[in-house]
């Protein structure tokens, strides 16, 4: 019930005229600051992808002409969104999980609500909105690192031409990929401050309920992007 | 006006406060003494409607505000200023902008002059200046950030005052300070003031009348001449107390 309540307060607070300064102020901390680690993270992803893909169709069917199409459509469809949000996640999430809670702890959420700030408009809203734009964003600039990376493995590694790497690109990939990756980073994106401020504002008092806050907030969002990108790969699926 | 009617206040099944029954007048400053989890933080925040009441009344002006909606809530809390045991300074925010943002959304028809001048009366009445009005409110000192939270609390103008240990943790001079600051801020604002707390030293030198509390249930409410003569021996405790430190000081 606390659950529902928090989510429709987060909602109608979203639809609100945001907060632009916080929105800007998490906008770099959530998209800008979490750029390098993504990258590097998704980068050397694909590259493991597109190695093992190639390890086995050898060993299967002695012939990984297919690899670089195929791992770009695993790349595109899965790979970049999953990786950046899991990555936003335990970066992001984890510190808004804390931070919520320790403005409990401090008192600062009762202080918001003695001043007459809605602390949905103002903390909530402002990190939401941040996420789902850099979930976004972060979305598409790492599955262009990601396709860089695997092409570059595809050429130096596996000997594959850049002529047969595009080749293979245009069979298997459509610019729909390319959107509903971007859908999907929003998507995952919205949920991280959802349930971080759920577990920092509802969570247990003192510092024990920091640590415990911050934990639930990454493994709950971990589970729950996990469960959103199934929805999403089924709802897509009807549009190829 | 403040007055508590009969009020009762359960934590499950955990009794927090029994049938408490009392009244606060316009410009009183009422000291609420008790040892610590005995319910003095949930008085305070009853009252502003932080956590409601599980039986009783709660009436501010005339007004019975205990069964209020979060809306109606909304006109009480403009009365009520609180200043919490944790400075509650929002990180974000410079000094400035923690003392200004409580004034915006209450009193969205002054100007930003207005504001600059209510943000600066407020830290002047708690001995700052505009000095710090860029300074991160993270970076400054406990003291300081309790001034500052005072500060905001001011600028609002309530007309109810509630302190929540204000002096806790804080050293003698600083204590002996914030407690001059509610004697005038009370006095210059003409508001009732509320003050939780567990020091009696604090409580003979500001209050006009100390409510003591023992396991939820008043046991003394009295002027601090009459305190002093007390019988009850949670009172007798909390003098003793103050003896103690004034021999210690002495010696």
């Amino acid at each position: 019930m606390i659950l529902v309540h928090h989510l429709s307060d987060s909602f109608s607070a979203i639809f609100k005229r945001p907060h632009f300064r916080e929105l800007i102020r998490h906008l770099e901390f959530a998209g800008v600051s979490s750029l390098p680690i993504v990258l590097i993270c998704v980068c050397f992803a694909a590259m493991v992808t597109i190695l093992e893909s190639a390890f086995h169709m050898k060993i299967l069917i002695q012939n990984d002409s297919l690899v670089p199409g195929f791992a770009a459509l695993l790349i595109l469809r899965e790979l970049g969104a999953v990786i950046t949000c899991l990555l936003l996640a335990s970066r992001v999430g984890a510190g808004y999980a804390a931070e919520f809670a320790s403005m409990k702890v401090t008192e600062q959420l009762d202080a918001l609500k003695l001043l007459g700030i809605d602390r949905y408009w103002y903390l909530v809203a402002p990190r939401t909105l941040a996420c789902a734009l850099s979930g976004a964003f972060l979305t598409l600039l790492a599955n262009f690192m990601c396709l860089y990376a695997a092409f570059l493995i595809s050429n130096l590694i596996l000997g594959h031409s850049s002529s047969a790497f595009l080749a293979g690109f245009r069979v298997f990939v459509t610019y729909k990929d390319l959107l509903f990756a971007a859908i999907k980073g929003f998507c995952f994106g919205a949920t991280i401050p959802l349930i971080a401020s759920y577990f920092g504002f509802f969570g247990a008092e003192g510092a024990e309920g920091v640590g415990q806050a911050t934990t639930k907030s990454v493994v709950a969002s971990s589970v729950t992007i996990i469960i959103i990108d199934f929805i999403l790969s089924w709802l897509f699926s009807h549009f190829y | 006006m403040l007055e508590f009617k009969s009020v009762h206040k359960s934590f499950g099944e955990r009794t927090i406060l029994k049938d408490l029954s009392f009244e606060a007048k316009k410009g009183e400053i009422l000291f609420i003494l008790g040892t610590s989890g005995t319910g003095k933080s949930v008085l305070l925040k009853l009252i502003v409607g932080l956590l409601n009441v599980t039986s009783g009344e709660i009436w501010i002006d005339g007004e019975k505000t205990s069964d209020y909606s979060e809306t109606e809530m909304f006109a009480v809390r403009k009365k009520c200023g609180m200043v919490f045991q944790h400075p509650a300074l929002f990180d974000s925010l410079n000094v400035f902008q923690n003392v200004s943002y409580g004034i915006r959304p209450h009193l969205s028809g002054l100007s930003e002059s207005e504001i600059y001048d209510r943000v600066l009366e407020g830290l002047e009445v708690v001995g700052l200046g505009k000095d710090i009005f860029e300074e991160n409110s993270s970076r400054l000192s406990y003291g300081v950030q309790k001034r500052v939270s005072l500060a905001r609390t001011l600028a609002l103008r309530p007309e109810i005052l509630l302190f929540d240990e204000p002096t806790t943790g804080l050293d003698p001079v600083t204590t002996q300070s914030v407690n001059k600051l509610i004697l005038d801020s009370s006095r210059k604002f003409h508001c009732t003031a509320l003050v939780v707390s567990h020091d009696m030293d604090s409580a003979l030198s500001v209050a006009d009348r100390i409510l003591v509390l023992n396991k939820g249930e008043i046991v003394e409410l009295a002027t601090p001449t009459e305190i002093k003569k007390s019988q009850v021996p949670l009172v007798k405790e909390f003098l003793e107390e103050v003896l103690d430190r004034g021999d210690q000081n002495h010696v």
